[in-house]
This record gives structure tokens, C-alpha cells and sequence, in this order.
């Protein structure tokens, strides 16, 4: 069982990037500004930006200068970006130990028996 | 800029502050930690120039602030205990601090109104919640250049804290400096940008509270075999081992520390997230405080 609690930013972060993923802030929707944000949650204007910045990095927003933030649901439509969340996520598995048996075992079972190495 | 240099503090033969240095820029809030008698207090009233240092100075501006009327002017001090006399009303107050500060009525009547508090009845009858309110409207008003706050969260339910973070969010935006002493150290991660933490008579440890939570780490590991702290390649906070299951902090970059500890072959590992609560207990706990 997971303890521990999230700093205030990961968690600001955390939530507008769930609100964005499932669709509670809808893809081109203007976000409040961090000072709204700030004042509405009570929070240092600097920890909401903060937020903001990270979700940018990921892709989640995207930040017109002179004129706000905006929520952006990333499809991943492109194959690229496919090919690029494979490897991010099967360099994270190989870290945690997963071998390449394991990973043939799983491919076969995912895109069926007869594919080859 | 507040400037703390080399500052040293005994109540007789008591030593409470030890060569403190700490510099507070302009428009921060800093959240001063520490354990209870670990000197909080004493160096808010040393700040605001009511306390005179035994070594050292304290300048704000560049100017020493001890008995100094000018810089005091600036600064608004609010006590965990303020003292008012028997039959003060929170008018009269706010008559009291027009004298010294430009003092915005138009603020107080807002805050009195959002906290529901009567200006023309006497404090003494108020709870312990609303005197503080009370004050925190006055303290609001006065818009001083620097706010300094003694345990400022005590006693108020959280939808008076929350009012309370937007006026300190309102005030910095006009770059009042905010220094607040609490032992609520879940408002001041909301709150604050830095921190102090004093401990033993000295500042242990500052900075931004971002980048100090950037610097610490906690894992939870099981190794297969005998795993002791000296064991381990890092720069560890705090260890505790129950049968086979470690629970670590230690403090550096999060991804070398991760590395480092993958790189010993663990059976589990669990990255275990900290707040700002947490590395606070952490820090002191290495003390020996809590055991």
C-alpha cells in the first residue's frame, strides 16, 4: 500500500492532468490564469505555475503568449508518438527487470502465437 | 531585503539563536519551521526590532531595525498571543493602527464582512478562532511592506485559512515580504515559496520549498539478502528496516537515487511521494527529536 503525499504542485498537476485526459476540461478549452487558480486554491501563484509548466512539458497545455493556457487532449494519432510511448514505457520495464523472454511471452500474447521474433 | 546576519540570542544563560543567517528577498513568503522552543518566536520579535540581538544584526533595506521608528513603519508584527486591553473593540483597534500605518478601511470592512465579525464588540468575548480572524482583518488592512506571523493558522476552520492564504496571495502580489512561523506545515506548503527550519539553535537547513522536494527522496526496497544503512552509496536522512522491507530517505537528485538503489538488485522497489510535512519530520527526526 502506497503512504505518503504529493507536494501541492504534483498534486495540482496530477488533477488538471486527469481533468484534461478524461475530458472534464475539454480539448481547447482556456484554462484559468494562475493567479485565478492561485486564489481560488488558496496556493503560492508560483506552485500553480509551476503545475502549469510541467503540464505543458508533457503536452497537456499549450500556452499562448499574451493570451492564456489551453487544454490539450494529445491524441496519440500519430505512429511516432506510438513508437516513442513503446520504448519510454519498455525502457521502464527493463529498469524493473522485465527480460526479453518475458517481453516475447507478452508480445506473443498480445498480437497472437504466429508472429516471429 | 531582510538581512539576518550572524544573529545571537540568550534569555540569561539560556541560548536560544546561535550565528543565524538568513536573508529573505522582497515579495517571498517564507515559512519558518522548527520544534516547539526552537527559537521561532524570538526571532520574529528580533526582526521586527522589538528584541535586541546579543551578536549580530538584523537589517531591512540595509537599514538595522532595532528600535528604528522609520523601518517600523513597515512592519506589522502579528503575535500568537496578542495582547488587548479589557474592553477593545475591533474599531478601536483599527483606530489604534491608523495612527501608525496607512491603514485601508475599505479592506477591514471586507474582511469583517467575509468572517463575520462585529467591529463594535469587545474582543474579549470572541473565541479563540475569532480574535485571530480579528486580527488577521487588521493585519490585512495595515498592507504592510513586511508581515511578520506568529502561528498565524491557529485556531481558524479551514474556510477562514483559506480566506486567509488569498489575502497573503493579495499582499505579495503588491510584494509585501510574508515571514509566518507555524507548526502547520501543510498550509505553509500552500502558502510559502521558501522555508527555514530551525533546529538547535541554528538554521539547519533553507531554500525554495520546490527544489528542496526535488532534492529528497523516499523509497521503500526489499532486498533478498542483509541490507545495512552503511551499505548503501547515498546521502541517507533516515532509515528504518522492519524484517526485510527498508524504508529510506535521502536526500540528492530523485533519479540517481533510483538508479543507485536499482543498481543493488532489489526484489521491490517503491518510489514513496513527500510533502513538505514529510521531509520536515525527516530532517528533525535524524535529530533525535522524535525518538
Amino acid at each position: 500500500m502506497q503512504e505518503g503525499r504529493k507536494s501541492v504542485c504534483t498534486n495540482i498537476a496530477d488533477r488538471m492532468r486527469r481533468d484534461i485526459e478524461l475530458g472534464i476540461v475539454a480539448d481547447g478549452e482556456k484554462l484559468p490564469s494562475c493567479r485565478e487558480l492561485a486564489l481560488k486554491l488558496g496556493v503560492n501563484p508560483n506552485t500553480v505555475q509551476k503545475a502549469y509548466s510541467i503540464l505543458e512539458k508533457e503536452g497537456f497545455i499549450e500556452v499562448i503568449p499574451q493570451k492564456g493556457a489551453y487544454a490539450r487532449k494529445s491524441p496519440l494519432n500519430s505512429a511516432d508518438d506510438i513508437e516513442k510511448l513503446a520504448l519510454d514505457q519498455l525502457a521502464a520495464l527493463k529498469q524493473a527487470g522485465l527480460t526479453l523472454d518475458q517481453l516475447k511471452k507478452a508480445a506473443h500474447k498480445i498480437y497472437g502465437e504466429n508472429t516471429d521474433d | 531585503m531582510i538581512e539576518i546576519d550572524n544573529l545571537c540570542k540568550s534569555y540569561g544563560d539560556k541560548h536560544v539563536l546561535d550565528h543565524i543567517n538568513l536573508n529573505v528577498e522582497n515579495g517571498s513568503v517564507l515559512g519558518l519551521v522548527g520544534i516547539n522552543g526552537a527559537g521561532k518566536s524570538t526571532l520574529l520579535r528580533l526582526t521586527c526590532g522589538v528584541l535586541k540581538a546579543d551578536e549580530g544584526n538584523i537589517t531591512i533595506d540595509g537599514e538595522d531595525v532595532y528600535e528604528n521608528e522609520k523601518i517600523k513603519k513597515n512592519i506589522f508584527f502579528l503575535p500568537d498571543d496578542p495582547y488587548y486591553a479589557p474592553n477593545v473593540a475591533g474599531k478601536d483597534l483599527a483606530a489604534l493602527y491608523r495612527q501608525f500605518y496607512s491603514f485601508d478601511g475599505g479592506v477591514f470592512n471586507s474582511y469583517l464582512d467575509t468572517f463575520s465579525l462585529d467591529a463594535k464588540k469587545p474582543i474579549r468575548n470572541f473565541s479563540k478562532g475569532m480574535k485571530r480572524q480579528m486580527y488577521i482583518s487588521l493585519a490585512l488592512a495595515c498592507k504592510p511592506k513586511y508581515l511578520l506571523l506568529d502561528e498565524a493558522f491557529d485556531g481558524l476552520d479551514p474556510l477562514a485559512r483559506l480566506e486567509f492564504k488569498r489575502g497573503i496571495i493579495e499582499l505579495q502580489e503588491q510584494d509585501t515580504t510574508v515571514i509566518i512561523a507555524s507548526h502547520s506545515l501543510r498550509e505553509l506548503e500552500d502558502i510559502c515559496d521558501s522555508f527555514a527550519i530551525l533546529d538547535n539553535l541554528k538554521v539547519t537547513s533553507y531554500g525554495k520549498i520546490d527544489g528542496a522536494l526535488e532534492k529528497i527522496c523516499k523509497l521503500q526496497v526489499v532486498f533478498e539478502r542483509d541490507v545495512e544503512r552503511q551499505d548503501m552509496p547515498l546521502d541517507i536522512v533516515n532509515f528504518e528496516k522492519t524484517g526485510r522491507v527498508i524504508k529510506l530517505v535521502a536526500r540528492g537528485d530523485r533519479q540517481a537515487i533510483i538508479a543507485a538503489v536499482t543498481a543493488m538488485n532489489p526484489l521491490i522497489i517503491d518510489e514513496i511521494p513527500m510533502d513538505f510535512e514529510d521531509m520536515f519530520i525527516a530532517e528533525v527526526e535524524d535529530k533525535g527529536y522524535l525518538k
